[in-house]
């Protein structure tokens, strides 16, 4: 799902404070300058700071209707705002309880039995109950009896949830079923993203417009006040100390929007946020140098790739295609473009993926073994392998470099005598031309939606899903067969060797050359405890403490 | 007057009309696709025929440049595509913080930049003259979001005297009723409000004014100049009269002419500028507002900024022709 992209057009002006900035603070401030940063008033104005956290994001929240928005700030608020009948475990992307107590699924995998926590209210006070669960499904499900269903505000709800489910129903007062009419076993990891966060019978009454300014979930911070939410500047949330899941450990969670990712870091640095994301790698190296911060990480749930068109010429070679994987040096990349922030990729799972492959056959950077394979496809100096090469010019969350990736991938294939011409292309038309087929080869990246395989593997590279997440045109029979094998088991081990045995014949074919995953990275101050990444680039607030 | 100031309103509809033909075409001709937008990065190709149908983006151009205009001069915009709430709603919303800003820069702009130009022309050719000069130069040239970040980083992150961003101190709340946030915690009587939405916008607002307040100077100096070569002031210094007084009351008030349209073209800048400066402070306003429709391709959105964006400067441009006959009694409109 397409979210607003955290590392957005910050890179210029980062750069421009690292030369100007820098340079005339130095220059005008010799006696200041240490770490001598005062804390401005605002850390003062907070009733009691101790209790509150800040958590500074660049874009504000757009909605806080978990059907509707279309932000990952959005899909965070609303992920501690609302609870899903299932959750996440902490730090992972598999399942626990959530309002669902314990879950049972049928035989046959076309049952999903939930047995429904009790004594659970929503913020507005209504009941959360069997009943209540059903008027929130049905509210997104299109031609539903009072159903919002609208698919230019919710264009996922299809795809992750309803298209899966035939019926539902209340089977008692705390038991509440789906229907499917095959089986799906990714289907739990899709109620867990926010999008499933279960909402108040009577604020989805009110309608969308009303909704998405005044939530009502029966999560651990609630909005207590419309006016709380102060657009495009701070979104205070209040701790529910009702919460099922045990009062929040701080009395405030506030959102504050702070557009510059290095004044996001400044003001971490001087404490006026507790928690920071989508900084730039240059500001979290500055960041690891602060004895009071602290960088929470790990490899990000996504793909940074080149895609190559594999029907159109010269991509429908095989040999083509493995050559100039092997003429990429990963690592020195990583280091080199991404400050060591990207993790270099062997195939398309990321390693915070259940089923990643720490054995796949992939290809190590081998410039011997291109110019081997090239010269079997017919390619030497006489006669060099040409094309385009499409880039973005924007940083995406899983290339914060935007198009000088392309330049560095020119060069490692230049080197092989390979001459690959650069095109950039404007964003959504650039990704509107792709899924139309119209480019030679591209870079792509995907971030995961919900930590499942089948949201890499057949979105990526399906045969079904060609044009719309198979940019590639990539279609092998055997990977499709094995792909929907996969859906149609639910004991995880089994899904793992499955979907390990796809991505090992995906890398052999080598649709992609395979870059990276880039590095999930959070900055908190020291004194933030039991903070929590989510591989989904969401974070649950309720039990991070302040010391 | 009347008839003037009823003229110039008429005039200001084409004006406008051709502002919102001008958007629209330009719309048209940005590259990507409203509805690729809207689907989002992995809408599916039938949900984005699903929303070219929704919203009419497959109607044929004219049919769509008329609902268009339909919408612009009903003043309903209908809902953003991007927050689902009332494009009207929004824009006031964030209008007032805009003008907030922009006016305490006007004000910083003149309460600096009028006095900084009689001081030079007072003193011409002295290095008072030229070193007024010398600073006008520097912030005519030099762009705001240059001089917003060096001042953050020197004034707030280092020294600590203003905070890094943002318009008012985080978690105080504030009843808005004009969602300008000075006048609004004056206006509730919150005083930590006041407090921190003042020192919030100073250092913003100063930004923002440094460019109006070196136009401003060195036009308050070269039309000194001109007035105080001028016979009558002569005589007027001849019958005795104290000198402050001379440079006060008979050149200033004569020099403001010029000065005052000189203010009137600014305020384009200024908004320019505005939107500029809120990114740079993390201040919400109709600058970031626009900006983020833009990317959203957020029609409804854009569409009403700019015509409230419009509708403010042909406001101004008006306001100071009117100011005219109020400054200089020989000017009559008719």
């Amino acid at each position: 799902m397409s979210r607003i992209d955290p590392l957005r057009g910050r890179l210029v002006r980062r750069d421009l404070l690292k030369i100007t900035g820098a340079a005339a603070g130095a220059a005008a401030l010799g006696p200041f300058t240490g770490h001598g940063v005062l804390p401005s008033e605002t850390a003062f104005a907070r009733q009691d700071a101790a209790s509150t956290i800040v958590f500074g994001v660049g874009t504000d929240v757009d909605a806080l209707d978990p059907r509707t928005t279309d932000t990952q700030e959005g899909y965070i608020a609303c992920a501690n705002i609302y609870d899903c009948l299932v959750l996440y475990d902490l730090g992972a992307t598999t399942i626990r309880p959530g309002l669902a107590e314990s879950w049972e699924i049928s035989e046959d995998g076309l049952e999903y039995t939930f047995n429904l926590r009790q004594g659970v209210s929503f913020h507005d006070g209504a009941p959360f109950n069997a009943e209540a669960v059903v008027t929130w499904y049905n509210s997104f499900v299109e031609g539903a009896p009072d159903s919002q269903y609208d698919v230019a505000q919710m264009p996922y709800v299809q795809d992750f949830i309803t298209s899966w489910i035939d019926s539902v129903e209340a089977v008692d007062e705390y038991t509440f079923r789906m229907m499917l009419p095959k089986p799906y076993s990714p289907l739990l990891a899709n109620l867990a993203i926010p999008i499933a966060g279960v909402i108040s019978p009577t604020a989805i009454a009110g309608g969308l417009e009303a909704l998405a300014v005044n939530p009502s979930g029966t999560g651990a911070f609630r909005l207590a006040r419309a006016e709380d939410w102060t657009r495009d500047s701070q979104m205070v949330l209040e701790a529910n100390p009702d919460y099922w899941g045990g009062a929040p450990k701080v009395q405030q969670f506030i959102l504050k929007v702070v557009p510059e990712g290095s004044t996001r870091l400044q003001q971490v640095e001087t404490g006026e946020l507790d928690v920071a994301w989508a900084l730039t790698p240059e500001d979290v190296e500055r960041a690891r140098e602060n004895p009071d911060l602290v960088i929470v990480e790990d490899a990000g749930l996504n793909t940074n790739n080149v895609e190559f068109n594999v029907t159109k010429e010269p991509f429908t070679s095989k040999e083509v295609r493995q050559a100039l994987n092997y003429a990429v040096n990963k690592q020195e990349l990583s280091e080199g473009l991404y400050n060591g922030n990207m993790v270099p990729a062997g195939g398309v799972l990321p390693p915070v993926d259940w089923a990643f492959n720490p054995d796949l056959q992939s290809y190590p950077y081998d410039p011997d073994k291109a110019l081997e394979l090239l010269t079997a496809a017919g390619y030497d100096e006489a006669n060099p392998l040409t094309f385009t090469l499409m880039a973005y010019t924007i940083p995406r969350g899983y290339n914060p470099v935007g198009d000088r990736l392309a330049t560095a991938i020119q060069e490692y294939w230049a080197e092989v005598g390979v001459q690959a011409e650069i095109q950039t292309g404007e964003w959504t038309q650039y990704r509107a031309d792709r899924r139309e087929g119209k480019f030679q080869c591209s870079l792509s990246g995907w971030q995961g939606d919900n930590g499942d395989p089948d949201n890499f593997l057949y979105a990526l590279l399906g045969g079904d899903s060609k044009g719309n997440g198979n940019n590639a045109f990539y279609e092998n029979p055997e990977v499709d067969a094995l792909l929907a094998d996969a859906v149609a088991v639910s004991d995880q081990e089994e899904r793992k060797t499955i979907y390990q045995e796809a991505e090992q014949l995906i890398v052999d074919d080598a649709p992609w050359t395979f870059l990276g995953y880039q590095k999930h990275q959070v900055v908190t101050r020291a004194n933030i405890t039991d903070f929590q990444l989510q591989p989904t680039y969401i974070y649950y607030f309720a039990g991070v403490s302040k010391t | 007057m009347t008839r003037y100031v009823a003229r110039r309103l008429l005039l200001a509809i084409p004006v406008l009309f051709g502002i919102m033909t001008a958007v629209f075409v330009l719309l048209q001709l940005i590259p990507g696709d409203p509805a690729i937008a809207l689907a989002g990065e992995k809408g599916t190709a039938e949900h984005i025929a699903q929303i070219r149908e929704e919203f009419g983006l497959n109607r044929p151009l004219p049919v769509q440049y008329a609902y268009f205009l339909k919408s612009a001069f009903t003043l309903n915009f209908g809902d953003s595509l991007r927050t689902n709430q009332p494009v009207a709603g929004e824009l006031r919303q964030f209008f007032g913080a805009t003008v907030e800003l922009s006016a305490a820069a006007l004000i910083i702009a003149l309460a600096v930049g009028i006095p900084a130009g009689v001081v030079a022309a007072t003193h011409r050719a002295a290095p008072l003259d030229y070193g007024t000069m010398m600073l006008a130069l520097i912030g005519i040239s030099t762009p705001v979001f240059w001089s917003g970040i060096v001042l953050i980083y020197i004034l707030s992150f280092r020294l600590g005297l203003f905070p890094i961003g943002g318009i008012i101190g985080t978690g105080i709340r504030l009843d808005r009723i004009t969602d300008a946030y000075v006048l609004d915690s004056v206006l509730t009587g919150n005083g930590a409000a006041f407090r921190s939405s003042l020192h919030h916008l100073l250092l913003p607002a100063f930004v923002l004014a440094t460019i109006p307040m070196a136009i401003v100077a060195r036009m308050t100096r070269s039309s000194m100049l001109e007035v105080l070569g001028q016979d009558y002031l002569r005589t007027a210094r001849a019958k005795g009269l104290e000198d402050r007084l001379v440079v006060v009351r008979h050149a200033l008030k004569n020099a403001l002419i010029p000065i005052v349209t000189a203010i009137g073209l600014q305020f384009g800048s200024l908004i320019s500028g505005a939107f500029l400066t809120e990114t740079v402070f993390g201040r919400p306003g109709l600058g970031r507002y626009v900006v983020a429709a833009i990317g959203a391709r957020d029609y409804p959105a854009i569409q009403g900024t700019v015509l409230v964006v419009a509708v403010g400067f042909v406001a101004i441009n008006l306001l100071v022709d009117v100011a005219y006959a109020a400054i200089d009694p020989r000017i009559h409109y008719a």
